[in-house]
């Protein structure tokens, strides 16, 4: 297949950008998004550019342990794209580039290219947030943007080509994995040098914690040339931003670029997955997809293959179950159980971590429940962004919601309880655990009758809480469907981290307004009862604070519904 | 009218027991539609009573779609007044929503149900409770009974039409609104989705049909409504169109169409 050169996909690339941004720019004009534009500006002078405002810094030199744990840390996400792969397809194509591009005097090549190139405005724009939330320090902001920039392209390149080879592996087993030989030699080789270090160190491990410095043990072992060998192509693209002087960068800038064009070239060298998704029967795979994805979906197809998974449906009772039942649905089917299996997998593996080293079982249940505990509060705050089975997923098919026969209000409170149900399940399931694993004799000291009233306000406050955490994402979706991701899809990778921490920002703050007035009254009557009665005192105050949620759900999900109601499909973009 | 034949659902399935709403139909008074400063739909009247099949035809950009969508309540109209079944649609929201359905052209499903839980979801939202009964024979009759635990992105483009179809149809609608229901479908399709259409409207539905292919609004349509730029340009059986303009006597409806819209010479004869 003979290419016709770059530029038209470059054209293609460039011209889509531009039309993106006139859209959304066009958008301001409406009453709404400009406010949401003022307000956006305003929370970025408070969080970047406000004078004398303090601000994290890179302090740390270089070959410091800071550099060798951040190493280790993106070493851990590039293990973890190995061997548990990504529940998205390594490269994207819309309908569009299916059915233009497939067919096209185009080589593959070009088109592998064009998705990575198409991949830079979710970098840079990430770079860009990343450069203000670190801002001060020795380097200049360019400086850092480069390094940055090195960090986060590499990233990107490394998922993607490790999907790639995982999926060329699995479309053609041994020929596949014949075919990236290299690569799996290379990141099996990796895993099995950490794995002989932390066996090397075991004796020290087991001293560590009995001595109580376990820290400095783990230290030591992130220090191990076997360790620091393994960390070297990490070390090499971080080290630009570990940079004490323009001229440390300058001398760390040229390995860590290094580093980013191995990964192109490698990436853009491995398309035997993608080349077999351009033969004529996965075309058709592709425009399945394709499909699936216009709407938001990514559905992993099997061919002839029944859904096993099913819940029970009665035709009678209140509609707005049906949505929510259809909610669930689509979040055990389109939600990787891999990824739950990993992470449980993952906890029982630190567990049985610290069962060989900690002295007792006790200290390993204070672990564990201390673990799900901590786990169980963080879902507070990133579960709202993390299940999506809701308005966000929804939207994409507001005619046919529009259509129903239910009020704005009672769809929009339907979406809302399908995601708030699934993460307070998983919530509860977590404060069991707490609940069973710590010990009495823990360090906190709860009485059985103390902690089961802890565990009762909590089941109290979970659910409403989550309430609110959902419903500013889905009013988010709502409002703004024209500016944000619609589906079940995030931005993916850390790459797009920089978006994420701005929504994750944005939405505790916005969650902390709504739950303020009853924390502040819920808490004060739960303080007042605390000192009569002890820690049971709390359910009076939990129940009271989660009427007031409900009560501001109610209000809020009432105003949305209207807004549901006047939502026009072909204004917002929603519909071709 | 055409022969009874097979269809997509069997005569008897309507319920019998909303006759009064039934005799109100679709009425719309003076619908229009703007986007900003462009009229979509402008000053547009017109009823269709139970038991009707009227034909909606324009040409591209007409305001088709917009009218059909302000109908199903999926679009607001910026003024007028549309009833289903005697229920106001912006007043009384919920009841004429519950009485209609909407056919679109492209089979707008849930990619993550199967083809039974899409019915079973149907069912939950607009209270039908004999479904357990009546979805296996819906099945059947479309040909859908072994993908039944199948998703729809394993289905042909007919076969998600026939399961849009499905689903508009499961809850007994007492106005119908379908646009472009013959795409995708094969000729025994065709065949069956058209008799579906006139077995509903026998069975006392009153059904918007809004095509391209004018034979197919010819064959089936009691009356037609031509729009061109959003606003009404004719509407009544073709008899009547002609009555009131000579000059078109004994031209079919592409002739007919093509002088009242302005899009081109008619036909040599």
């Amino acid at each position: 297949m003979t290419g016709r050169g770059f530029a038209p996909l470059a054209w293609l690339l460039l011209r889509g950008v531009r039309n993106r941004a006139v859209r959304r720019l066009r958008r301001v004009r409406e009453p709404r998004y400009a406010l949401a534009v003022l307000a956006g500006m305003a929370y970025f002078w408070l969080v970047f550019f406000r004078p004398n405002h303090p601000s994290p810094v890179f302090a740390a030199p270089l070959e410091s342990t800071a550099h060798l744990a951040a190493a280790f840390g993106l070493a851990v996400l590039a293990a973890s794209w190995w061997l548990l792969g990504n529940d998205e397809p390594a490269l994207h194509f819309t309908m569009a580039e299916v059915q233009l591009l497939f067919p096209a005097p185009v080589t593959r090549r070009q088109l592998v290219a064009l998705k990575l190139l198409q991949a830079q405005s979710v970098i840079l724009f990430s770079t860009l947030i990343w450069v203000f939330l670190f801002h001060g320090g020795a380097l200049p902001r360019p400086a850092r943007a480069v390094a940055l920039w090195a960090i986060f392209s590499t990233l990107h390149l490394h998922r993607t080509g490790a999907s790639l080879v995982r999926a060329s592996t699995m479309e053609h087993g041994t020929a596949g994995a014949r075919h990236n030989i290299v690569a799996l030699v290379v990141a099996a080789g990796a895993a099995g040098a950490v794995g002989l270090a932390v066996i090397q160190h075991l004796t020290l491990l087991r001293a560590a914690a009995a001595g109580g410095h376990m820290l400095g043990a783990l230290v030591t072992i992130l220090h191990a040339p076997l360790v620091k060998g393994v960390l070297f192509p990490f070390r090499l693209v971080l080290a630009p931003l570990f940079a004490q002087t323009l001229g440390e960068w300058a001398r760390a800038i040229g390995p860590a670029l290094l580093v980013v064009a191995a990964h192109y070239v490698w990436v853009v060298r491995t398309d035997t997955a993608f080349e077999e998704s351009a033969a004529e029967n996965a075309a058709k795979r592709a425009h399945v997809i394709a499909a699936a994805r216009k709407r938001g979906m990514h559905v992993r197809v099997k061919p002839g293959g029944p859904a096993r998974f099913r819940i029970p449906l009665a035709p009678g009772g209140a509609p707005i179950v049906a949505i929510v039942w259809k909610n669930i649905l689509a979040l055990a089917r389109t939600f990787a159980l891999r990824t739950l299996i990993a992470i449980a997998a993952l906890g029982v593996a630190m567990v049985a971590l610290a069962g060989s080293i900690l002295p007792d079982a006790q200290s390993v249940g204070e672990v564990a429940g201390t673990a799900a505990l901590v786990f169980a509060g963080v879902l507070v705050f990133i579960g709202p962004l993390w299940v999506r089975n809701d308005l966000r997923l929804d939207m994409l098919q507001l005619e046919l919601l529009r259509s129903y026969p239910l009020r704005g209000a009672w769809i929009v409170r339907a979406e809302v309880a399908g995601s708030a149900a699934v993460l307070t399940v998983l919530q509860v399931v977590l404060l069991v655990v707490a609940y069973a694993a710590i010990p009495i004799e823990a360090r906190l000291g709860y009485t059985l009758g103390d902690r089961t009233a802890l565990m009762a306000a909590a089941l109290v406050v979970v659910p409403t809480v989550n309430a609110l955490g959902f419903l500013v994402q889905n009013a988010v979706a709502l409002i703004f469907p024209a500016w944000i991701r619609l589906g079940l899809s995030r931005p993916g990778g850390v790459e797009a981290i920089g978006q994420g921490v701005l929504t994750a920002f944005g939405s505790t703050l916005a969650l902390a307004l709504l739950l303020l007035a009853p924390a502040v009254v819920g808490g004060a009557l739960g303080a007042i009862v605390v000192s009569q009665t002890g820690l049971w005192g709390l359910l009076p105050g939990a129940l009271l604070a989660a009427a007031l949620v409900l009560g501001e759900f109610w209000l809020a999900t009432a105003w949305l519904g209207r807004t549901f109601d006047r939502t026009e499909p072909l204004t917002e973009g929603l519909v071709e | 009218m055409p022969p009874a034949e097979p269809s997509f659902t069997r005569p008897g399935d309507v319920s019998r027991s909303d006759a009064p709403a039934r005799a109100a139909g679709i009425e719309v008074e003076r619908l229009t539609k703007l986007y900003g400063d462009l009229v979509a739909v402008s000053d547009l009247s017109f009823s269709v009573a139970p038991g009707e099949v009227l034909g909606l035809v324009g040409p591209n950009g007409a305001g088709k779609t917009t009218t059909l969508r302000s109908l199903c309540g999926i679009i607001r109209p910026t003024s007028g007044a549309i009833r289903i079944a005697g229920h106001d649609l912006a007043v009384d929201p919920v009841p004429a929503k519950a009485a209609l359905a909407f056919v679109p052209d492209e089979p707008q499903l849930f990619e993550y149900l199967t083809v039974e839980e899409h019915l079973e979801f149907i069912a939950r939202l607009y209270g039908v409770l004999d479904a357990r009964e009546r979805i296996p024979p819906l099945l059947e009759e479309l040909e859908l009974s072994e993908k039944s635990r199948t998703m729809p992105g394993e289905l042909s483009r007919g076969m998600r039409q026939k399961l849009a179809i499905a689903c508009a149809l499961l809850h007994r609608p007492t106005a119908l609104m379908f646009d472009e229901p013959l795409t995708g479908l094969d000729p025994a399709g065709m065949r069956r989705m058209k008799a579906t259409i006139v077995a509903r409207a026998r069975e006392g539905a009153a059904v918007v049909l809004s095509s391209h292919l004018l034979t197919l609004v010819e064959e089936l349509c009691t009356r037609i409504l031509i729009i061109q730029g959003g606003r009404l340009v004719a509407i009544g059986a073709i008899e009547d169109i002609i009555a009131e303009r000579p000059q078109l006597a004994g031209r079919g409806l592409e002739d007919i169409f093509l002088a009242l819209t302005g899009d081109g010479e008619p036909a040599p004869r």
